[in-house]
């Protein structure tokens, strides 16, 4: 029923949207407290933060395989807007999310609707992503227990291995997060979730780092199911832009259907 | 010795009637099966108030054990009815995979499909099998403005599954998805409720399609259905075969599930059985009888079954204590005749021969009156059926809603076990009595008083 | 009238066999019905306090409109709650007071996710009385001291892949503005009740932490009533009615018409059937009390020429009939007590019918029938038997007060 994967996406999807830390040629940090910094860091970024961006998103299961163009508006964590360009059968397909609601609006039957808490683990456009994702805050810090694990050497770059534990109180359904983030640029490579059993439930391999809107980013993102290797998700932003100045009527049910 | 009758007399009766003069010693070397039975009924009718009052018994019971049998056998059939009637079918087809995940891509016959109508006709050639109904299911969210509610959607032929099924005939209020036009929806009446949607109203469908787009459309509610069952009403929502397939991105060769309607549901494993074997199916299908797709409902009958045989044999008991609560009175009191019959050189065997003949007569005109009886009181449930709609309203039971009017149905093997069981019962019963009476010695019984 | 009784006595015993054969018959037909009466209310009784275990109660007090409705915000504030429980405590005859708050939403986990119904119970005061609690298949129950806890049905632990110890998440709407708002449990155990429609949606969970999660400022849904005497659920929500008018009061069978259906048409099947024990005993009553009434015809024409009126003629005879009833009931009753007594203490196993569970009306049925005798129903069967005997008894009588016919005097 759920698609796995999406949580993985989601905090991609949430580093990518809300603008990304890295200035070429950071310090190395300081195990435990700067860990901390460096994440804590990523989460005020987010906050206040607007962007904007294009991307493709191709998600390849067992029984098909789709290619959707997507344009997307956010703002903080708290606001975002996806519209479909392509292809022209959904053109117009769109999701509002503000705060823990999101509203679909499907342009064949002119309707918006609103998606309940039962069809909050639903796939999301038909992706490994779950409605859920896009409502959840990344709140790292907050519900995370930080710490460096290990540092080591991946595709030749030197890099961290985090691990994150969450906080007893903290409302996610994770056992532990494992994120290797580079040492020199502190762009993230991959991140792998864990359900409570220590089993891997799925992996987000991040790669294509380029400059957009200003920042260094990663401009591809891949989301694997553990229980389904064959299937994945892969999000490949064409343009992003930071900080852009976004007139409120921007995230509105009205804004859904032009 | 022998007095003749008097009338008027209080008292028992001589255990012989007085023959012609000529004939005693006949009567007495000649004492073949016959001559107990003749006896055995004339001893009958000695006492006839006792006699008839005990027959009366007899034929009680068995008439109310006749009815027992039958009001069982048709709450049974009445369940069983229900419990496939109403969407199971006696029968249904699947692909192999697609129970109990209800994946959408699982159809019958794999991505290509089958040909649909060949194989409903292949499958309706099967012995027993009357009609074959196909069917698409979904699951999907509806929304009317401002409310949302995930909900089962089950696309149908209307016409072959009223044949099959009585959902569609669930219908309180709005028209049917026959001859309805197209994109037209039947909410069960508790979703309806839900999305405070109406006869006449416009509700959106989304789903996952199979191609992994989103499958989107505007419906119309053309009509509300009321089941009884909370779960069916809470999540149904009816369309055409074709709307649902279009929905979900199916081609039209493509279907999920075929019900199928039997002559008689027990034979629904045979039908499977032969399905299966016969090759008419897509590949990787599988046939189950209802048997298999609803064992709650088999072990309900089966309880009410095994139940109902506790009464019988209680009931039965009971009778057959009555029979020996008169043969014994009856051997008591004749204690003094059958000394003198012993006297006359009346054999032990003879003697039991007579009293068992008695309560075989007690019996078998009990049985027959029953039988009477019974035949009658199972006309009238067979017909009317009774009525308990007043105190029982909606129950359900093993997941299938209990019918308020009991109808009987004739269960002849059963009624037959019952005869013999009654039967056998009663004339055991008379046996202990007719051992008393045989084992009697003549010189304590001549010196017994008269009752 | 010391005659009358004496003579009646000695008639009795002059067909000794004969008594005692009918007096045996009816003490049996009297003995089975006792067992099975017993048995089936027993049944009942234990489907009701099943039912009324598991989430419900005797007696409810709620917001008016919820049992139909069931919104989240249709509260009962915490000093109505607070007053409703206080009421409820000093009543007599209360066993427990539960406090609930309902919601429904989803519950995921890291491999699943699932729509469920929420249920928050105080577990101090529900787990000695509640069956989910005797019911923990893994894991235990929840404890007073537990925060963010939850107890699942194994269906719900099976389509999450969740087991004690596992993080799941909830998401369901707020009491207030009707936001989504999700919480964090640890699940701690997991409840089989063998009723599907229950295992694959309960959660449990603290009140505290639910009033907590959904915002119900301390406030509740639901305040239930545990008596010591089902049958008292009436009149006590009658009495809670009345103290509180503006509440929405219920008993069980208002809470599950279904059951009380099902009892009812039950109830109705076992009356059929010892109506059925009760015609077949009356078969052989009227057999013997006619039997003895006709030989005595001659002695009672003696006696009636000895002076004896044709009304006190009828008196002995029915003095005959009384203390036949007695007897078979006295012995009757020694048989269906000693049945019910030894189903009280070991139960019936309903193996001995079925291999299976069974459901009806919602419940699933004990696997063991103990037997519940109320004295109404002795008192009751008891009657019958006498009303019976001396009914039939007086239908034979009437031979007995016919005038003296002359020629029975004449001598053998």
């Amino acid at each position: 029923m759920s698609r796995p994967g999406g949580r993985a996406a989601a905090l991609a999807l949430v580093l990518l949207l809300a603008g990304h830390l890295a200035r070429a040629g950071a310090a190395p940090p300081a195990p435990d407290t700067d860990a901390r910094a460096i994440v804590d860091r990523v989460d005020r970024l987010l906050r206040g933060e607007s962007s904007e961006g294009e991307l493709t998103m191709v998600v390849t299961t067992r029984r098909w395989n789709r290619t959707l163009t997507l344009k997307v508006w956010s703002q903080g964590t708290d606001k975002a807007l996806i519209k479909v360009l392509a292809p022209a059968k959904e053109a117009g397909t769109a999701t509002l999310k503000s705060g823990e609601d999101i509203w679909n609006y499907l342009p064949k039957i002119d309707r918006t609707i609103r998606v309940p808490t039962s069809m909050m683990m639903a796939a999301w456009m038909g992706s490994h992503f779950t409605n859920d994702d896009l409502v959840k805050d990344s709140r790292l810090v907050r519900d995370y227990e930080i710490a460096v694990a290990s540092e080591g050497v991946h595709q030749s770059a030197r890099v961290w291995e985090f691990l994150l534990t969450p906080r007893p109180e903290a409302a996610v359904v994770w056992g532990k997060i494992v994120l290797e983030v580079r040492r020199n640029d502190l762009m993230p490579t991959w991140a792998r979730y864990y359900g409570d059993d220590g089993a891997l439930k799925r992996t987000l391999t991040f790669g294509d780092y380029r400059v957009m809107g200003g920042r260094l980013v990663p401009a591809t993102m891949t989301v694997v199911p553990a229980d389904r290797p064959d299937e994945a998700t892969v999000i490949r932003y064409a343009s992003l832009r930071f900080d852009v100045i976004l007139p409120p009527e921007t995230f509105t049910l009205a804004a859904l259907r032009r | 010795m022998l007095a003749p009758i008097e009338k008027n007399r209080v008292g028992p009766e001589p255990l012989l009637p007085s023959p012609p003069l000529g004939e005693r010693g006949a009567c007495i070397r000649n004492s073949g099966l016959g001559l107990a039975l003749r006896l055995g009924w004339r001893n009958l009718w000695r006492n006839p108030r006792r006699s008839l009052l005990t027959i009366g018994a007899v034929a009680v019971a068995f008439a109310v054990l006749i009815l027992l049998v039958g009001l069982v056998e048709g709450i049974a059939r009445q369940m069983v009815a229900n419990g496939t009637r109403l969407m199971l079918g006696h029968l249904q087809i699947h692909d192999a995979d697609y129970l109990p995940g209800r994946s959408l891509h699982d159809t019958l016959g794999g991505p290509e499909g089958t040909d649909l109508p060949a194989l409903l006709a292949a499958v309706e050639r099967a012995p027993g099998v009357r009609v074959a109904a196909p069917r698409v299911q979904g699951f999907g969210l509806l929304s009317t403005g401002p409310r949302s509610a995930g909900a089962q959607l089950v696309g149908l032929d209307p016409g072959r599954e009223a044949r099959v099924t009585t959902l569609l005939g669930a219908l309180v209020e709005g028209r049917g998805l026959a001859g309805a036009s197209p994109r037209s929806v039947l909410l069960g009446k508790t979703l309806a409720e839900e999305l405070a949607a109406r006869v006449g109203d416009e509700v959106a469908v989304v789903t996952q399609a199979a191609d992994g787009t989103i499958g989107n459309e505007l419906w119309r509610v053309a009509g509300l259905v009321q089941t009884g069952l909370g779960a069916l009403d809470r999540s149904l929502a009816l369309v055409a075969i074709g709307d649902l397939q279009a929905l979900m991105g199916l081609a039209p060769s493509r279907i999920h599930e075929i019900a199928a309607r039997l002559d008689d549901p027990e034979g629904a494993e045979a039908a499977a059985a032969t399905l299966e074997r016969s090759g008419a199916l897509p590949a990787h299908a599988r046939a189950r009888s209802w048997r298999r797709l609803a064992p709650e409902l088999v072990d309900y009958v089966a309880l009410l079954r095994g139940s109902n045989w506790m009464t019988i044999l209680i009931i039965g008991l009971f009778a057959a204590f009555g029979v020996l609560n008169t043969m014994l009175m009856a051997v008591f009191e004749r204690t003094r005749e059958l000394g003198v019959l012993a006297s006359l050189g009346v054999r032990p065997r003879q003697v039991l021969g007579i009293v068992v003949a008695e309560s075989a007569c007690l019996a078998a005109v009990g049985l027959a009156t029953g039988l009477g009886l019974g035949a009658l009181g199972m006309t009238y449930l067979v017909r009317h059926g009774w009525d308990v709609t007043r105190w029982t309203e909606g129950i359900t039971v093993a997941g299938v809603l209990f019918d308020p009017v009991m109808r009987a149905a004739w269960d002849w093997p059963g009624t037959a076990r019952v005869a013999a069981t009654l039967a056998g019962i009663t004339v055991l019963a008379g046996l202990l009595p007719a051992l008393r009476a045989a084992r009697m010695k003549p010189v304590e019984a001549l010196a017994a008083p008269v009752e | 009238m010391r005659i009358l009784v004496k003579l009646a006595w000695r008639n009795l015993w002059r067909h000794t066999r004969r008594t005692a054969l009918t007096a045996s018959a009816v003490a049996l037909g009297l003995g089975l019905v006792l067992v099975f009466l017993g048995l089936q209310d027993g049944q009942h009784a234990q489907m009701i306090e099943s039912t009324v275990r598991m989430g419900s109660g005797h007696v409810l007090l709620q917001a008016p409109g919820y049992q139909r409705r069931r919104g989240v915000e249709m509260l009962l504030p915490a000093p109505v709650v607070a007053g409703a429980s206080a009421w409820a405590a000093s009543r007599p005859g209360v066993q427990a007071v539960l406090t609930r708050a309902f919601a429904s939403g989803l519950l995921s986990s890291a491999d699943g996710a699932t729509g469920v119904s929420l249920i928050g119970v105080d577990p101090a005061v529900e787990a000695p009385v509640s069956r989910f609690a005797t019911r923990v298949a893994r894991g235990r129950f929840l404890a007073p001291a537990d925060r963010g806890t939850a107890v699942i049905g194994e269906g719900v632990a099976r389509l999450l892949n969740a087991r004690p110890g596992t993080r799941v998440v909830a998401m369901a709407q707020g009491a207030r503005g009707g936001e989504i708002r999700s919480a964090l449990f640890h699940v701690v155990g997991t409840v089989h009740t063998g009723l599907d429609e229950v295992d694959e949606s309960l959660v449990l969970a603290p009140l505290a932490s639910l009033q907590a999660f959904l915002e119900l400022g301390g406030g509740a849904h639901q305040v239930a009533l545990l008596l010591a005497d089902q049958s008292r659920a009436g009149a006590v929500a009658a009495e809670a009615a009345r103290a509180f008018p503006d509440l929405e009061t219920l008993t069980w069978a208002q809470a599950d018409p279904q059951l009380e259906a099902f009892i009812t048409l039950d109830d109705g099947g076992t009356y059929l059937f010892d109506a059925i024990f009760f015609v077949l005993i009356a078969f052989m009553l009227l057999n013997t009390l006619l039997m003895s009434v006709l030989e005595r015809r001659r002695e009672v024409a003696l006696l009636g020429a000895l002076g004896l009126s044709p009304g006190r003629r009828l008196l002995m005879v029915l003095l005959e009939a009384v203390m036949l009833a007695a007897l078979a009931s006295a012995a009757g009753l020694g048989l269906g007590l000693a049945g019910h007594t030894y189903f009280r203490l070991h139960g019936l196993p309903l193996a001995w019918f079925t291999s299976q569970s069974i459901e009806a009306a919602g419940v699933i049925l004990d696997p063991v029938m103990y037997s519940v005798l109320r004295p109404g129903r002795i008192v009751g069967s008891v009657a019958l038997v006498f009303a019976l005997t001396l009914g039939l008894s007086l239908l034979a009588a009437r031979h007995a007060a016919k005038p003296a016919d002359p020629n029975l005097l004449k001598a053998r």
